[in-house]
């Protein structure tokens, strides 16, 4: 034990060697989420409306103020417009097409998704007019959101980010410094020692778990102060994540030993980083996409994980319908991990060819 | 000139011997294509299940029309319709298996043929208010559908909408640009970084310091073989656009070129200068990648930047990225010249000669004093 704390001394004093990467890594996914959650996306739109100068285009301005959320926003804040122009994105002008009054939307060179988020808010504009003119024929339809009220989208998404925090901090400082030792001789050192690889190596992965927890535990601090939303239990969540950030650890260091060079274990932990915060329900739960992309988001870990995570931050509502399988899911990553890890430390480390 | 070229061969040579760099502006920027793509590019349906309690035809009418109304995002339907027995919907709904359920009640065409406050219970999932809002204003789609087909009297105010092109640019084309300037600010970061470390480890960075000369003869032939790496990077992606997505920029590939070469000058500036703030090249390479990535999706990377000028931050407007992007969409995905190209050019003029007079006075102040 006396031995395991001295080498986990060792491998926290590294942190000298690397300050600017530590922080780096440490740091970014809050930079990150503090930045995007400004720009995030939400639900109230801007639409550019003429100027109404009849009646019609009056009461379609009095509907569009009307669609929102009975329990959230608005959903459009009308921009009223002397110009039929579209611009760079829309307008909306109420003329006669064959002898019928019709708003009519000119895009300008906009994406099908901007095109589909004008369209349904004009829709919904004009059915309000529409139900508004059937009085009691027309079609109400009654409200049951699935939570007490609508979540803002940064919760989730800093939620999901929390992972991504856990998984960089690890993949990058477990694999930069691998590749430093390599780059610097000193792996020689690790060659000679007559300790244990897997003393050692337990306490790389601890040091990596704990600097990993550490930005994650950053990251969920930022969510709390900017959202105002915490999770029921903050030691759940670090437990949730555990897992993955030893899977991070083991995919950082293998990558340092395989490439034994700074730039590309950077890169494959950048690329796991980014690829498993991206596929793995980082813009929102998997069952919400295509078939296909649910199916490859949950061998993803951060799928499973973020699942976990979920109940804690929105009112106890469990989305992961097989626990069970999902545990025993991340178990055998893990441990398929260590074991290629040490593995792979004899071989590049420890063999006698080398 | 014979210097310039001489230098420039050595800083190739150089390059050759770790042609992994190259990479580093690739693989990050595919994992990303790729993850977006099966993002946003699959059919992204709601799957939602239909409890039809209705004794009359309007529940059945109204179940059929989810399948009519197709959404301009996927050319889909909004509403995928599920079969399954009610208990099994509630489970699943529950457990965010599906986004939905509409319960029609039994005497809703009865209500409906009355004027009689016809209704339906709408169940859906709202952890995120961005769903919550789709799923509100999809079932005004489906009942401005549902009214047409059943012949209720026709709305005060139609419908119409004018595009400027006959095919409509999908979102993953538009993120794809974004990656595609990724790519090429990637490319030159990685390019550059690689130059100057290996500089660094060689221990020429003492002999440059040392130099009687210019040491503009040392930092032109990197600067130039960087962004040079940056724009084949870049147009490396553009290939991959024009198998998968069918986009290319044709005549106008010049202008692409230009344009993202100015932005592939700044950052390039960037990374040596972080890298010789960090006095650890690899350290400063780690941080000008990540803040390449962090102006990426705050710069215009997911979405037109202006057509969403409002949400973009200010921070963003801080980088050429967030001025460049939305020219490159134009020219490639539109086939447009873009309006406003002069003075975009201009301004990103602005940044690269900021950056290289920053960068390189900089540069040379540190390289001088540490060597």
């Amino acid at each position: 034990m006396k031995r395991y704390i001295l080498l986990l001394r060792s491998e926290f004093k590294l942190f000298l060697t690397a300050p600017v990467v530590h922080l780096i890594a440490i740091v970014q996914p809050t930079l990150m989420y503090v930045l995007m959650s400004i720009i995030m996306v939400v639900p109230t739109f801007e639409m550019r409306l003429m100027n109404p100068t009849t009646k019609q285009g009056e009461n379609l301005l009095a509907a569009a103020e009307q669609v929102g959320s009975p329990i959230g926003p608005d959903y459009i804040e009308p921009v009223l417009v002397e110009d039929a122009s579209p611009g760079h994105r829309q307008v909306v002008q109420v003329v006669e097409i064959d002898g019928t009054p019709t708003a009519l939307q000119r895009y300008g060179y906009i994406d099908s998704n901007l095109v589909k988020n004008l369209r349904n808010r004009l829709t919904a504009a004009l059915m309000v007019l529409w139900n508004n003119e059937l009085g009691s024929q027309g079609i109400l339809i009654q409200e049951h959101p699935w939570l007490p009220q609508d979540i803002p989208y940064t919760v989730y998404f800093g939620m999901a980010m929390i992972p991504l925090a856990g998984y960089l901090a690890a993949a990058m400082i477990g694999s930069y410094l691998m590749a430093q030792e390599f780059e610097n001789g000193t792996i020689l050192s690790y060659k000679l020692c007559p300790t244990s690889f897997r003393l050692i190596l337990a306490a790389k992965i601890t040091r990596l778990v704990v600097t990993s927890l550490a930005a994650a535990i950053i990251l969920y601090i930022t969510l709390g102060l900017i959202t105002g939303v915490w999770s029921t239990s903050l030691i759940a969540i670090l437990v949730i994540l555990l897992p993955l950030i030893l899977i991070a650890s083991c995919i950082g260091l293998i990558a340092g030993m395989l490439t034994r060079s700074a730039l590309p274990s950077f890169l494959i932990a950048l690329a796991s980083a980014f690829a498993f915060w991206l596929l793995g329900s980082g813009f929102g739960l998997a069952a919400g996409f295509s078939p296909l992309f649910e199916i490859i988001s949950r061998l993803i870990p951060n799928t499973p994980v973020i699942e976990m995570m979920f109940p804690y931050f929105y009112f106890g509502k469990k989305v992961a319908a097989q626990p069970l399988l999902v545990n025993l899911q991340l178990t055998a990553y893990v441990l398929g991990l260590l074991i290629a890890v040490g593995f792979i430390y004899k071989k590049r480390i420890l063999s006698k060819e080398r | 000139m014979r210097r310039l070229w001489i230098l420039f061969k050595t800083e190739f040579k150089v390059w050759k011997h770790d042609p992994i760099t190259a990479m580093g502006g690739i693989i990050p920027c595919l994992f990303i294509l790729i993850a977006f793509a099966l993002l946003f590019g699959g059919r992204l349906s709601f799957p939602i299940a239909v409890i039809n309690n209705d004794q009359g035809q309007y529940g059945q009418i109204l179940i059929d029309t989810f399948d009519e109304v197709i959404s301009p995002l996927d050319n889909q339907p909004y509403y995928s319709v599920l079969t399954m027995d009610e208990d099994e919907t509630w489970q699943a709904f529950q457990e965010y298996r599906i986004e939905g359920i509409w319960v029609i009640p039994e005497d809703f065409s009865e209500r409906l043929g009355a004027a009689d406050e016809p209704t339906i219970d709408m169940h859906f999932m709202n952890y995120n208010d961005d769903r919550a809002k789709n799923h509100r204003i999809y079932s005004a789609e489906i009942l401005w559908a549902f009214y047409h087909k059943i012949g209720i009297d026709g709305p005060p105010l139609g419908r119409a909408e004018e595009y400027p092109l006959s095919e409509m640019v999908d979102w993953v084309s538009i993120i794809s640009i974004g990656i595609v300037l990724l790519a090429v600010t990637l490319g030159g970061i990685f390019n550059m970084f690689i130059l100057t470390y290996k500089a660094q480890i060689g221990k020429i960075t003492l002999e440059m310091g040392l130099s009687p000369r210019s040491l503009a003869w040392v930092l032109v032939p990197k600067t130039i073989l960087a962004t040079l790496f940056g724009l084949i990077t870049g147009t490396l992606f553009l290939v991959i656009i024009r198998v998968w997505l069918g986009f290319w920029p044709g005549a106008y590939i010049g202008a692409v070129w230009l344009l993202a070469g100015l932005v592939a000058l700044f950052w390039i500036q960037v990374a040596l200068v972080f890298g010789l703030i960090a006095r650890n090249y690899m350290a400063g390479a780690i941080g000008s990648v990540l803040g390449a990535m962090i102006i990426f999706f705050i710069g215009g990377g997911l979405s037109m930047v202006r057509a969403h000028q409002d949400a973009v931050t200010w921070i963003a407007w801080l980088f050429p990225n967030t001025y460049a992007v939305d020219l490159i969409r134009d020219l490639v995905l539109f086939n447009t010249w873009p309006m406003d190209f002069n003075s975009v050019i201009l301004k990103l003029t602005g940044f690269a000669v900021f950056a290289i007079l920053g960068g390189s006075l900089f540069s040379v102040r540190k390289l001088r004093k540490l060597g």
